[in-house]
């Protein structure tokens, strides 16, 4: 058997697994990293590690009307659709669950009483998203009366209420849970980076008060800034194939720089500092064109460790402080998901499980998980969301169980991929 | 129109079957083929073969997904022509690499004629693409099966490259560790 056989019985594997990989299919959004951090001189902006932390404000203000227009923009929104998607998934207006509730300033549980008139009909088109139908269905879309939120409506199965907003039926991958209500449909198939129900100023604070380590934001001061690059100049690079070491441990803390220089141009960095004096350093460019020019290498400099660390108020978690916790978030980007009660709980109990472990060195630590106890203070930890069993969580770096990983794994799948 | 119209159009022998498979279709074979043969007439012929093939299997077949059923037609021709046209020279493009990395897989078992049982290995094949998380699937396949470029993965899953690399290189390992165990590689 040679590798070309591999490929070809590849081939004849179940459809399913075809058409759920699917590269035209519903790509998700890139997300915007918010994080630049420029490498030319003349650095300008340089702000310290991702630090936030105010709680959950849900803040909302100025309900909107709701117009009797509505229905009828929703079936030009799908008139719209089917006449410029040209994939298999034509004329279908998304809604999706609205999981989010008190952010949008929404009762913990809806009623009867807040259902205002019919709207509509609609399917299920997956796990937390419906479509809408022109063929009489179970399933009611209904106004939201109260309607303290633009986009918002009520979904009724049987005598179940559920509070759902409009999606975009371009992207209803990892933005559905941006929450892209939209009192005009026609807007809402112009969303391409996922605009909020919220105003523009509300956003902002939105994601900055989810984007929390339990710490105040550091902004540096420019002196600290460069004290900072000379700190990075002085380190010595060592390229991944030469800085293995099976017994690295990575600190759970991170630190990003974002920076632009005269003319605009703005890169990103990201540092990872572990246990062994290395950092790995990723560096990426906003400007698409430079996309290539992505790099990742490893620092050596205990001196940079140290400062990361000092910067970020790293500190070793134990995990019987996990049982305090009250609310969890799984932040991907500007992707945001808070879990509900029950997965919160069976979270933990996984996390719990785990033991303290060296780190896989190579793991690309993408997703936040942030835990909330009741303290005030928040714990931070990284996840890699590719069935890793590791668990960054502010100091040290947890081995979960098999079972426990995949669970994460689940629960990144809802916000983090397309569907 | 509706995959099982269109596909009650080969039954009736009606030629308005392959007008339709190419207008609903057309895009998502061609770019399967590109991605193999990177190269427009072969990847056209490919398609307009996969539509041939499709009508001279349409009955008795009845594809319960149809977008599948002809990318793999598709997928088989162009392998097909891409071994025809390599045979004395590999080329460059993401075959090529997608064969050095699935050699990890395979090791340096010799190319014998033993004929392992393409449903036993399509069997084990599909066993291992279910202990996958979803996303860890779809970089797989995307690349396997589609043979898309790192890169493209990365940007289409909204990823970074490096993710995508770390996982498509722990997929392989598993895979390997899989057909050690079923005696496929010995």
């Amino acid at each position: 058997m040679n590798e070309m056989c591999i490929l070809r019985s590849l081939g004849q594997v179940d459809d399913n697994y075809i058409a759920e990989a699917d590269p035209a299919g519903r790509q998700s959004k890139k997300m915007n990293r918010g994080i630049w951090i420029p490498l030319a001189a003349g650095l300008f902006i340089c702000f310290g590690s991702i630090a936030y932390l105010r709680v959950l404000q849900p803040g909302l203000d100025s309900p909107a009307e709701i117009t009797d227009e509505r229905t009828a923009d929703l079936q030009a929104l799908a008139d719209s659709a089917a006449e410029t998607d040209d994939t298999s998934e034509t004329g279908k207006v998304y809604f999706v669950e609205c999981r989010m509730r008190n952010l949008l300033g929404l009762p913990a549980e809806i009623e009867e009483k807040y259902v205002g008139e019919h709207i509509g009909y609609v399917r299920r088109g997956g796990l937390y998203d419906y479509e809408e139908t022109s063929a009489e269905s179970d399933i009611e879309i209904l106004k939201y009366v109260p309607d303290l939120t633009e986009g918002v409506y009520i979904l009724r199965e049987g005598n179940d209420y559920t509070p759902v907003v409009l999606c975009d039926t371009t992207y209803k991958g990892n933005e559905t849970f941006k929450l892209q209500g939209e009192e005009r449909p026609q807007k809402v198939a112009e969303i391409q980076g996922g605009s909020l129900v919220l105003p523009q100023a509300e956003m902002i604070s939105f994601y900055g008060t989810t984007a929390g380590t339990g710490r105040e934001r550091m902004e540096l001061t420019e002196e600290e800034m460069w004290e900072m690059i000379a700190i990075i100049e002085r380190a010595e690079r060592i390229e991944p194939d030469n800085a293995m070491n099976p017994d690295r441990k990575m600190y759970g803390c991170d630190m990003f720089l974002f920076l632009q220089d005269g003319s605009g141009s703005q890169i990103g960095v990201a540092l990872k500092p572990f246990d062994d004096g290395f950092t790995g350093v990723n560096i990426w460019y906003e400007d698409p064109e430079y996309a290539d020019r992505q790099q990742f290498f490893f620092l050596h400099s205990g001196e940079l460790t140290e400062a990361i660390k000092k910067i970020t108020g790293w500190r070793l978690v134990e995990l019987s402080e996990l049982s305090s916790v009250k609310q969890i978030v799984l932040k991907n980007g500007s992707c945001i998901y808070q879990l509900e009660s029950d997965e919160c709980e069976k979270l933990l109990e996984g996390m719990e499980r785990a033991s303290l472990e060296h780190a896989d060195t190579i793991c690309p630590f993408d997703v936040q998980v942030l835990l909330y106890p009741k303290n005030g203070e928040t714990i931070r930890g990284l996840w890699c969301n590719d069935s890793c069993e590791y668990l960054a969580l502010e100091g040290g770096v947890y081995r979960l169980r098999e079972e426990d990983a995949r669970y994460i794994d689940e629960l990144c799948e809802r916000f983090t991929t397309e569907k | 129109m509706e995959d099982a119209q269109i596909v009650k159009l080969y039954w009736a022998r009606q030629e308005a079957a392959i007008s339709e498979t190419e207008k609903k279709y057309g895009r998502y074979c061609y770019r399967i083929a590109q991605n193999i043969l990177h190269n427009d007439g072969d990847s056209e012929e490919c398609v307009n073969d996969t539509y041939m093939r499709a009508w001279n299997s349409m009955p008795p077949h009845r594809p319960a997904v149809l977008k599948a059923f002809l990318g793999k037609i598709t997928r088989n021709l162009s392998l097909d022509k891409f071994s025809q046209k390599n045979a004395e020279k590999r080329g460059g493009g993401q075959v090529t690499l997608i064969l050095d990395e699935m050699r990890e897989c395979t090791g340096t078992a010799p190319n014998t004629e033993t004929v392992i049982d393409e449903i036993f290995l399509t069997e084990l094949l599909d066993g291992f693409l279910a202990s996958l998380s979803v996303t860890q699937r779809k970089i797989f396949m995307r690349r396997y099966w589609y043979f898309c470029s790192v890169k493209e993965i990365a940007k289409g899953l909204d990823m970074s490259e490096s993710k995508v690399k770390t996982s498509l290189f722990r997929s392989r390992n598993k895979l390997k560790l899989l057909l050690e165990k079923e005696g496929v590689l010995v």
